[in-house]
């Protein structure tokens, strides 16, 4: 795979989630982007193990702690916005 | 019968992990159950004990903060992440992560017995081997694996609910929750000898507590109660001698003399069958002075036979730290765990200091050694000889503390020489 497939890849997925973030925003809905979020982490945990020690790897990296992190907050912000009192 | 060489459950393990990893919100829900070592493959071990670490330092737990975490315990990482790819293959269902644990415990305990087991084989082959320092090697450590049997107790409002439930139905076959005293007044006041519950039975030397605990025991035993007296004060036989005594309404020395008349001789032949009929469910120990050991003893009563109450006479017996304050801390202390953890009702004997011996001050409860003794106790009871009363035999009980319910007192009468103990129904609310 070149490096022009492999930047294309990325903007889809980075399209992708933010298509599903914008989603769960206006419907008040974290259920799909949450699953999104949670596979997302799970391909890219196991490329993560594959790029061990590359640079490329300290990249995929970043993108499942940034994963984890929204996770965090959709948490936080459901649970806020569920609460009828 | 098939063999295995080592019982493990990779499969297991890696579904575990597997099923953490896409579900980090559930780790809360099993990090209590497992244990590093319960996993069998070193790197499930290590990725495990990561886990645990980015839990408490509040990170996020994905791969990343794993793999961190791994590099600063100074693991080998590659091994470790390689496990962790080949869990997220496992694809195991979250609905099942109960059973992979349970099978994972399962098989760590197996691993625990077989270790146990060789261990103590590999003692008893030395040339000076002891058999009872290894049986008593084996049963400790044996105990210590099936104390993880036990099951861990609802802490979530709905488990304490349906466990109050529970409580709630027997109290209404019964009528009681746990056993009665067989005092009526103490029974009224106090609800009876409810499980988990600390009593402290406080007199000073000579006024009759040994006999007080043994007519409670009596009593229970009575209902189908299972006891154990660990008895730091009196030999075993002594005590046996005199519940003969209290049942035959015989002096205990008139017994150890054999100076009995026709009546009173056919009377101990009723008390001892009686007794003998209580079978296990009366258990003496007269050589227990560590807590530790106490301990052990209970449990395995616990375990194998079942048990309602432990009667310990009395507590400045107990051997442990240098100082009288530190040993009975640790002593009420301990015996106070040990009752939740059993689900018994502890009743102990303690002396009580000398400055509070004659007092009547309500709000002196100074039993010797430790302010601990009184503040662990849910029911603190307090024997005397009543003031100007001329009759020897009687008792006055001043229930000092009751933390579900009002104090109170009543008397007893003291019947000597068989020490039996009577309930005299004669006391009054102190308050209201």
């Amino acid at each position: 795979m070149d490096n022009l497939m492999i930047e294309q890849r990325f903007e889809w997925l980075f399209d992708q989630w933010v298509k599903f973030k914008q989603k769960a925003i206006e419907t008040d809905d974290y259920t799909m982007y949450n699953f999104f979020l949670k596979q997302l982490k799970k391909q890219f945990s196991q490329l993560y193990v594959n790029l061990e020690g590359k640079p490329m790897g300290e990249f995929v990296g970043e993108i499942i702690q940034l994963a984890s992190c929204e996770m965090r907050e959709n948490v936080i912000k459901y649970k806020d916005d569920k609460i009828p009192f | 019968m098939q063999y295995q060489d080592v019982p493990r459950d990779d499969e297991a393990e890696k579904a575990i992990l597997s099923i953490i990893l896409s579900n980090p919100d559930r780790l809360i829900e099993v990090i209590d159950l497992l244990s590093p070592l319960d996993f069998w493959i070193i790197s499930h071990q290590q990725i495990w004990t990561a886990i645990i670490e980015v839990f408490r330092a509040g990170h996020d737990l994905d791969i990343v903060s794993i793999r961190n975490q791994l590099k600063k315990s100074e693991v080998d990482v590659q091994p470790a992440l390689t496990a962790l790819s080949e869990a997220f293959n496992s694809e195991a269902l979250d609905t099942n992560l109960f059973n992979f644990i349970k099978q994972v415990q399962n098989k760590s305990r197996l691993r625990k017995i077989i270790q146990t087991i060789s261990n103590h084989s590999t003692a008893a082959y030395l040339e000076n081997a002891d058999a009872s320092k290894v049986l008593n090697g084996i049963e400790k450590d044996i105990l210590k694996i099936s104390d993880t049997l036990i099951e861990s107790k609802p802490i979530n409002a709905e488990g304490i609910i349906h466990e109050v439930n529970a409580d709630l139905a027997q109290s209404q076959e019964r009528g009681w929750q746990g056993y009665q005293t067989g005092f009526v007044k103490l029974d009224s006041l106090t609800g009876g000898l409810i499980p988990t519950q600390s009593w402290i039975i406080g007199a000073y030397t000579g006024i009759g507590k040994s006999f007080f605990i043994l007519q409670i025991l009596l009593n229970v035993l009575r209902q189908g109660g299972k006891v154990v007296l660990f008895s730091t004060e009196m030999d075993r036989k002594i005590n046996m001698l005199r519940l003969i005594g209290n049942i035959a309404e015989v002096g205990t020395i008139n017994l150890m003399r054999g100076s009995l008349t026709e009546g009173e001789k056919i009377r101990v032949e009723k008390a001892k069958q009686e007794l003998s009929s209580f079978k296990d469910n009366l258990i003496i120990y007269d050589n227990v002075y560590d807590l530790a050991e106490l301990r052990l003893k209970s449990k395995k009563i616990k375990i194998t036979n079942g048990l309602n109450i432990i009667a310990v006479d009395f507590i400045q017996n107990l051997r442990g730290k240098e100082s009288l304050y530190e040993r009975m801390s640790e002593a009420a202390v301990g015996l106070q765990q040990l009752a939740q953890e059993l689900g018994v009702t502890m009743i102990i004997g303690s002396q009580v200091s000398q400055a509070a011996a004659g007092s009547y001050n309500k709000e002196a409860i100074e039993f010797k050694g430790a302010g601990e003794i009184a503040a662990i106790a849910d029911v603190a009871l307090w024997l005397s000889k009543p003031k100007n009363n001329s009759d020897e035999s009687l008792r006055q009980v001043m229930i000092r503390k009751v933390r579900h319910g009002a104090p109170g007192w009543f008397e007893v009468k003291l019947t000597f020489p068989a020490g039996k103990v009577v309930d005299m129904e004669a006391g009054k609310l102190m308050y209201g």
